[in-house]
C-alpha cells in the first residue's frame, strides 16, 4: 500500500470522523457538544461521496458506475450541505429555547419524558 | 509516496486529531475552534480530490457559516461551569468508545478489502483526465471540461438537479420560519405563566451591570469618533 491517497485512503478517514462523531455523541452530556458531533459525522460522509464521486471519474467511460452525470456526487453533497445547515439552525433553536426553560444543556437532566 | 499522498497523511492525522480533540474538550468554544480546524482540513481534501466549489462550499457554509452559529449560541448562552453538564461516567465513556471502535472497523474493513484494484489507485489528479465528461448542455462544440469544474457543476444542478434544487431552498424557507418560532420569547413567557412558575430570568438579555458598562462606553467613545470630523 504505496499510495494513501485513495479511494481507500479518503474512507478511512472519513469512518474515522463518522466515528469520532458517534463517540463524541454517545459520550457526551453537552447538548451544543452533541449537535457538534453531528456535524463531525455528516461531514465524514460527505467526505465519502466526493471520494466515491472522483473515484467514478477514473473508471472507464463504459463501467455502470461511471455512467450518468458526472457531477451528480459533488451535487449531492452541496445539497446535504443545505440540509445540514438547516438541521444546526433548527437544532440550534430548539437548545436555546430549551435552556430558556430548564437553565442547562445537560441531556440527562432533560427527563420530562419520563414520567 | 508522492507529495499528494505526503500531504494527506498529515492533513488527515490533524483532521482525526482535531475531531477528536473537539469531542473530548469540556468547554464548547474550544471544541468549536477544534472542530473549524477539522471542517477546515475537510476542505483541504475537497481540493485535492478536483471539487474546488464543494471546498469554497465547505469554507463558507461549514466552518463559516455553522460554526460561526455554534460560536454565537455558545456566547449567548455564556454557559457556567456548573451548567456545562458534568462528565458523563466512565462506564458510559468505556461503551461510547467500544461502540466507536466497532463502527470504525464496520466502515474501514470493507474499505480496505483487497480484491477492488481500482479502489487503490491514487485519486492525485492526473493530466490525462479531462476528456472524460460530455459536452455540457448550452456549451455547444462539445468543450472538455475537468473534473469538478464549476462551469459543469453548474449545469448539472441547474439542468438535471433543478427540481431537488428548488427542493432544497423550500426546507431551507421552512427551518428560517421555525427557527423563529422556535426562537420568539413570548412563547416561552407563555409557557411558564400557565407553569405558575417563574422559572425565566433574562439569560439571553443584557443585565444592569453590563447596560451600564456599554452605556459609559459608548459615552466614553462618542468624542473621539466626532473628533476627526470636527
Amino acid at each position: 500500500m504505496d499510495a494513501l491517497f485513495t479511494l481507500q485512503g479518503c474512507l478511512i478517514l472519513s469512518a474515522a470522523l463518522f466515528s469520532i462523531g458517534v463517540y463524541g455523541v454517545l459520550a457526551r452530556r453537552n447538548l451544543i457538544i452533541v449537535l457538534m458531533s453531528v456535524e463531525l459525522m455528516l461531514n465524514g460522509v460527505n467526505l465519502a461521496l466526493v471520494a466515491f464521486a472522483r473515484h467514478a471519474a477514473t473508471l472507464p467511460a463504459d463501467t455502470p458506475a461511471a455512467a450518468g452525470a458526472p457531477a451528480s456526487g459533488q451535487v449531492l453533497v452541496l445539497m446535504s450541505m443545505a440540509v445540514a445547515a438547516a438541521e444546526v439552525a433548527v437544532g440550534l433553536s430548539l437548545l436555546i429555547a430549551l435552556f430558556r426553560h430548564r437553565q442547562t444543556v445537560d441531556s440527562t437532566s432533560i427527563s420530562l419524558l419520563e414520567g | 509516496m508522492a507529495a499528494a499522498d505526503v500531504i494527506f497523511l498529515v492533513i488527515s492525522i490533524i483532521a482525526v486529531g482535531a475531531a477528536a480533540l473537539a469531542v473530548t474538550r469540556k468547554n464548547p468554544i474550544y471544541s468549536a475552534l477544534f472542530m473549524m480546524v477539522t471542517l477546515l482540513v475537510v476542505a483541504a481534501v475537497f481540493q485535492m480530490l478536483s471539487s474546488p466549489f464543494l471546498a469554497v462550499m465547505q469554507v463558507l457554509l461549514y466552518a463559516g457559516a455553522i460554526m460561526v452559529l455554534f460560536t454565537f449560541v455558545i456566547m449567548l448562552l455564556s454557559l457556567r461551569p456548573e451548567e456545562m453538564g458534568e462528565t458523563a461516567p466512565l462506564p458510559q465513556r468505556i461503551f461510547a468508545a467500544v461502540v466507536a471502535l466497532g463502527v470504525f472497523a464496520l466502515l474501514a474493513f470493507p474499505a480496505i478489502e483487497p480484491g477492488v484494484p481500482a479502489a487503490a489507485a491514487s485519486l492525485a489528479p492526473p493530466a490525462a483526465e479531462a476528456v472524460r465528461f460530455p459536452p455540457a448542455a448550452g456549451t455547444g462544440d462539445g468543450a472538455t471540461v475537468e473534473f469538478g469544474a464549476t462551469a459543469y457543476f453548474g449545469h448539472t444542478i441547474f439542468g438535471r438537479f433543478v427540481l431537488p434544487f428548488e427542493l432544497v431552498s423550500i426546507l431551507v424557507l421552512a427551518a428560517v420560519v421555525a427557527v423563529m418560532v422556535l426562537a420568539k420569547r413570548d412563547l416561552s413567557k407563555r409557557d411558564v405563566a400557565d407553569d405558575g412558575s417563574d422559572r425565566d430570568p433574562p439569560p439571553l438579555s443584557v443585565s444592569a451591570a453590563h447596560a451600564g458598562s456599554i452605556a459609559s462606553l459608548a459615552t466614553s467613545t462618542q468624542p473621539t469618533s466626532h473628533g476627526p470630523g470636527a
